[in-house]
């Protein structure tokens, strides 16, 4: 049957400065990546997931309860890691996950429940050092660990690879497959190629309101009719940024270029289709469009 | 365990901060350690460096945990205030557990012959002061802490904290800016070493008044988070003006010590020749007072001393009630009288017995445990000043031992005997004895240095050009003719030396010596 998440008709303002405009979308388990430029609202939207903040109308269903109106919020159920996961540098990573496991009201075996955790996310040869010398990897290893202890239905994870080095990005992407198996698990981000290995569902907030919502083939399939590849000279090149929505530029040689653009009324002579464009140019499209 | 604070209490204490407090700790127990071989509350009074060295860490540990707003934390913990609570208990248990370092130094170099109660009522007294004054910095800290949110908070909170240590260290003596003491009313005030700490109505309400500041301070924090604002703004009203009813209400009952209207017996024409008391010392005093007076001319009312912290239940002259009038320390009891007249006059009257001096301190004393009660100074039975020797018939009935110019009182005693004035004390003593005379003194008196200071201050007395004690009480003195020395309290403004005979009981001023 799986997990189920619905954001039904969800607005938020400050004051008279709309943040998120009746939004709407569904999830279930797996990775749903949220994406959308500076100020789009995702950190907003995902204040409201929390319980932080309160919307001014809508309402947040997970698995038919309505997440706004649970009292005490369900913190059980919900994982959270924010983008800046920080903790107090004196206390160890296991006086940390004891205290979430206690916060949580977990039932199980303490021990037992916080040794399981510290093995699957290799925790194991700093469990017991002050998170003040945690490397960046480290830090977020725990930070991931405090999510999802108790095996929430829900987690929310706000840009869980930024700052991480190649290797700790890679890694750090099959925990996140991994648990995201029963798990809804909704992620904001600006890495683009960590969405295109992973998510299932791909929601952009553009001006306060969802631009799309689907998986990763179909946004590049949606997106696909309106890029066009040119190769051209430089002077063109310069020409034609003032016309189009130049997404993609490529030097081939001395004064070669392919260009990749947004198709507009007026087409480009010698312009053509691309059978594959990157999931990069597919949200650049849905941006600008 | 779910509850139990051990998150908060690690973020508090696994810092180098923590190790300095606790050497601080030691080292001011380690320095002033001497101190305890006069009384514990010697120890207590002078461990205040410990008690700031306590609050400061408390105080920048709490502001510092609660400032930080960690989104993980803020996300699980939901509420501020919870939080609060939490820092809160924390911060108890870390207080009582350090507190466990100078109260094991209190028990290991106690003065000996410290009593069974006076050393639980000194470590209970050092228990309180340490953890009201710890626990009103860490609600200072948690309390800036959440307003602020940001390492200014610990700046803002030692400026708080430092406006009462501010006026904690003022040598200032009216009622209020004691009640903002947030330490021992008389840390910088020597008190006798007899009474120990007095757990009398001051001091609950001394201590009622830092909970209160910190409901406040509570209080105000909720009226900011919570909804209902209105609600929570008006209960910090009501704290606030709670604190100033324990201000009205101590200062309405401190009992202060009072001059006597001395002029109004001037040439009175009767005398008392016998007293008979049936008293009882518990932490009060109730006494039936049987005179018998005798007069010399005739008159229409009698004048008698009797302090106005008793209240009296009736005043009856050869067995039958008498209208009776009682103010000013002045008792008098409309009867008349005829030359030649005896008559018994029976005054039965109780009060709690808790007087100050003009320093506030604890002067004349009744409680179960500690009495100073210096019959010519202090009207605690119905007497005259500068009254003739009498002859006293008095049974009392105490917990503690009571050591009087009659002799000693265990329990229910009767003595007897004629003195001017009877004097009882019971506290902290020990009692030694040296060519014939029973000394009792302080429990941090050293025989030799009281007999030299003793010497000291009779060859003082006797070059004075003005003294209270007259010439055959001097001589008496000076060929120590003298079979019982006690160590007593009274105000030493009074010009007297320091001394008074009464009978072969020599009765010297603890501040005098």
């Amino acid at each position: 049957m799986g997990n189920h998440l619905s954001i039904e008709n969800v607005s938020f303002s400050y004051g008279k400065n709309v943040v998120l405009d009746n939004i709407s979308f569904a999830c279930r388990d797996g990775i749903t990546a949220l994406l959308g430029n500076n100020g789009a609202g995702k950190t907003t939207l995902m204040n409201l997931l929390t319980g932080l903040k309160k919307p001014s109308r809508g309402r947040i269903m997970l698995n038919g309860i309505d997440l706004l109106k649970t009292k005490p919020y369900p913190i059980d159920q919900v994982g959270y890691l924010p983008q800046t996961f920080d903790m107090y540098g004196n206390v160890t990573g296991y006086d940390l996950l004891s205290y979430v496991f206690d916060l949580k009201k977990i039932k199980t075996n303490k021990k037992e429940t916080i040794d399981e955790i510290v093995e699957r996310f290799h925790l194991g040869p700093v469990i017991h050092q002050r998170i003040g010398k945690y490397s960046g990897g480290y830090k977020r290893r725990l930070g991931i660990a405090q999510a999802v202890i108790g095996k929430p239905t829900l987690l929310i994870i706000d840009e869980p690879t930024a700052g991480l080095d190649p290797e700790e990005r890679a890694q750090f992407r099959s925990y996140l497959s991994e648990i995201s198996n029963d798990a809804i698990t909704l992620i904001s981000t600006h890495i683009i190629e960590d969405v295109e290995l992973y998510s299932q569902q791909i929601i952009i907030l553009k001006d306060h309101s969802i631009a799309f919502d689907g998986s990763v083939a179909e946004m590049i399939s949606e997106s696909i009719p309106y890029i066009r590849t040119l190769e051209t000279d430089f002077s063109t090149l310069m020409a034609l940024r003032k016309k189009v929505t130049v997404i993609e530029e490529k030097r081939l040689s001395t004064d070669r270029y392919k260009i990749r653009f947004i198709k507009n009324e007026q087409d480009v002579a010698d312009s053509y289709q691309e059978k594959e464009i990157s999931l990069e140019n597919a949200y650049i499209y849905f941006q600008n469009r | 365990m779910n509850g139990f604070p051990t998150f908060y209490i690690k973020a508090m204490i696994k810092n180098p901060i923590f190790f300095i407090y606790i050497s601080f700790v030691l080292f001011f127990v380690y320095f002033i350690k001497g101190s305890l071989h006069i009384t514990i509350f010697e120890f207590v009074r002078l461990f205040f460096h410990g008690y700031i060295c306590s609050n400061l860490f408390l105080l920048i540990s709490t502001a510092w945990v609660i400032s930080k707003r960690y989104e993980s934390l803020v996300f699980l913990e939901r509420d501020v205030l919870k939080k609060q609570w939490k820092l809160l208990f924390s911060a108890f248990i870390i207080s009582s557990v350090v507190a466990l370092l100078p109260m094991a130094a209190m028990l290991a170099f106690k003065n000996p012959l410290t009593d069974g109660s006076f050393l639980w009522k000194g470590l209970v007294h050092f228990f309180i002061l340490w953890t009201l004054s710890n626990m009103l910095a860490a609600t200072i800290g948690t309390t800036i802490g959440i307003l602020v949110q940001h390492r200014a908070s610990i700046l803002l909170s030692l400026l708080l904290y430092g406006y009462f240590l501010w006026k904690s260290i003022n040598t200032t003596i009216t009622y209020q800016q004691k009640l903002l003491n947030i330490f021992d009313d008389y840390m910088q005030v020597e008190t006798n070493t007899m009474s120990g700490t007095i757990f009398n109505l001051n001091y609950f309400l001394d201590k009622l008044f830092l909970i209160l500041l910190m409901l406040f301070l509570l209080l105000i924090t909720y009226s900011v988070y919570r909804k209902k604002k209105t609600a929570y703004i008006l209960l910090a009203v009501l704290a606030l003006l709670a604190m100033k009813g324990v201000v009205i209400y101590g200062e309405k009952h401190v009992q202060k010590i009072r001059a006597y209207p001395t002029a109004e017996f001037a040439h009175v024409p009767y005398a008392v020749q016998t007293y008979k008391m049936d008293l009882a010392l518990t932490n009060r005093l109730k006494n039936t007072a049987e005179l018998e007076m005798s007069f010399s001319s005739a008159g229409d009312a009698i004048n008698l001393l009797l302090d106005d912290c008793f209240t009296i239940d009736s005043v009856k002259v050869n067995d039958s009630p008498v209208k009776y009038s009682h103010k000013n320390n002045l008792l008098k009891i409309d009867v008349p009288y005829r030359p030649n007249e005896t008559k018994k006059i029976v005054v039965s009257y109780e009060g709690d017995v808790q007087l100050e001096d003009d320093l506030g301190v604890l002067t004349y004393y009744v409680t179960n445990d500690a009495v100073n009660l210096p019959g010519w100074l202090f009207a605690w039975y119905p007497a005259m000043p500068e009254p003739k020797p009498s002859y006293y018939d008095v049974r009392l009935d105490a917990s503690a031992k009571i050591y009087s110019n009659l002799g000693i009182f265990t329990g229910e005693t009767e003595r007897k005997g004629e003195t001017s004035s009877l004097s009882l004390f019971a506290g902290q003593y020990q009692t030694l004895t040296d060519n014939g005379v029973t000394y009792i003194l302080p429990i941090d008196a050293h025989l030799d240095v009281f007999q030299s200071s003793l010497k000291g201050l009779i060859n003082q007395a006797a070059k004075a050009r003005h003294r209270t004690l007259s010439a055959s009480d001097l001589q008496s003195l000076q060929n120590r003719a003298y079979k019982t020395v006690i160590v007593g309290s009274w105000p030493n403004g009074l010009d007297d030396e320091g001394l008074r005979l009464v009978g072969d009981t020599l009765i010297v001023n603890d501040s005098n010596y």
